[in-house]
């Protein structure tokens, strides 16, 4: 039975800083997410050759689901976070699924156990299946909501954390955070066990169906990561909408 | 014979018991709430089938929070069985 350990191993490390099996794919991810978005935007054109209309796809859904949840102008505000979340994860979560990436493949030494056997650990792993990764950028996406917020609504938004219930709004605030990132590393290392355990159960053809069904969640997770970050950052800065729309009112 | 069985369990296997149970009985709700909300999203849709764009997204996410109380389980199952 293959044993998936819920810490990711610490592969090497450089001045002190340990770095892990996942880090090390999320540095990869980043490295192949900025060299395909160079390469798609060097050459930017009226009419887009295919490597540049993927992209412009993918900016043009994003914008639209945003235009429908915040707004013509904080959809384009909040555009390049959602959308780099949205990249980030997605090439992560498919990256993840590929031959090399996870269980059994490629190994390398990291010290001895009890028995002075070699301990091995794989140097890739599909980045999300770390709780530290999303933490990471669920702690982004706090911090940088709470901070819209403040800016946005001032003293009227800190006054909400006081009146009517002095813990429940924190509580919200805090627990929607923690969802966030327990949600995405949840259902990557989940779908990262299901497969080592189908690929143990049934060898033949059953771990492909399964391998389809990871390219859907990949996608749905990394939605579903955007869209939350996005309602987040838009609830923050109601007071403002409000403010924008009263103006609005009032000017004509 | 039931007591023996049950004399005879050391605590780590109480724990593998236990997280067979969270995500087992912690599947329960989140199932049920997520076919409430496909089950009334594909109501709307097959009533009014334009809206099928306007109603996919926020069934999506809807679905999402039912699904992190499964994940909750799911995670407290992988620390008992871990133990």
């Amino acid at each position: 039975m293959p044993h998936i350990e819920l810490a990711s191993p610490v592969i090497f490390s450089i001045a002190g800083l340990s770095i892990t099996s996942t880090i090390f794919t999320a540095y990869l991810v980043s490295a192949v997410l900025i060299v395909i978005s160079l390469a798609a935007t060097r050459r930017m054109e009226l009419v887009p050759g295919r490597f540049q209309n993927l992209f412009e796809m993918a900016v043009e859904g994003i914008l639209g689901i945003a235009t429908q949840t915040a707004g013509d102008r904080r959809a384009r505000r909040f555009l390049p976070l959602v959308l780099t979340f949205f990249l980030f994860i997605l090439l992560s979560n498919w990256m993840g699924i590929l031959p090399l990436f996870g269980d059994g493949e490629i190994f390398i030494r990291h010290g001895v156990d009890e028995h002075a056997e070699p301990l091995l650990a794989n140097i890739f792993r599909s980045a999300n299946s770390d709780l530290n990764v999303t933490g990471a950028m669920a702690l982004i996406v706090f911090v940088w909501a709470e901070y819209l917020g403040f800016r946005s609504g001032g003293l009227a938004y800190l006054k909400e954390f006081i009146w009517p219930g002095l813990l429940i709004e924190i509580i919200g605030h805090v627990s929607r955070a923690v969802a966030l990132a327990l949600r995405l590393f949840g259902n990557i290392l989940a779908g990262e066990i299901l497969l080592a355990i189908m690929g143990t159960l049934v060898p033949v053809l059953i771990p492909s169906v399964f391998l389809g069904f990871e390219v859907f969640v990949g996608i749905v997770q990394a939605l579903i990561f955007a869209l939350l970050t996005l309602s987040f950052m838009t609830l923050a800065t109601e007071h403002e909408a409000h403010q924008a729309a009263a103006a609005e009112s009032s000017h004509h | 014979m039931f007591l023996d069985l049950l004399l005879q369990q050391t605590p780590a296997s109480y724990g593998t018991l236990g997280a067979g149970l969270a995500i087992g009985l912690g599947a329960i709700g989140p199932g049920i709430g997520i076919g409430i909300a496909v089950g009334k999203a594909m109501e709307a849709i097959g009533r009014n089938p334009e809206a099928s764009g306007t109603v996919f997204l926020p069934m999506i996410i809807g679905v999402a929070f039912a699904e992190a109380v499964a994940i909750y389980a799911l995670i407290i199952a992988f620390v008992l069985s871990g133990r």
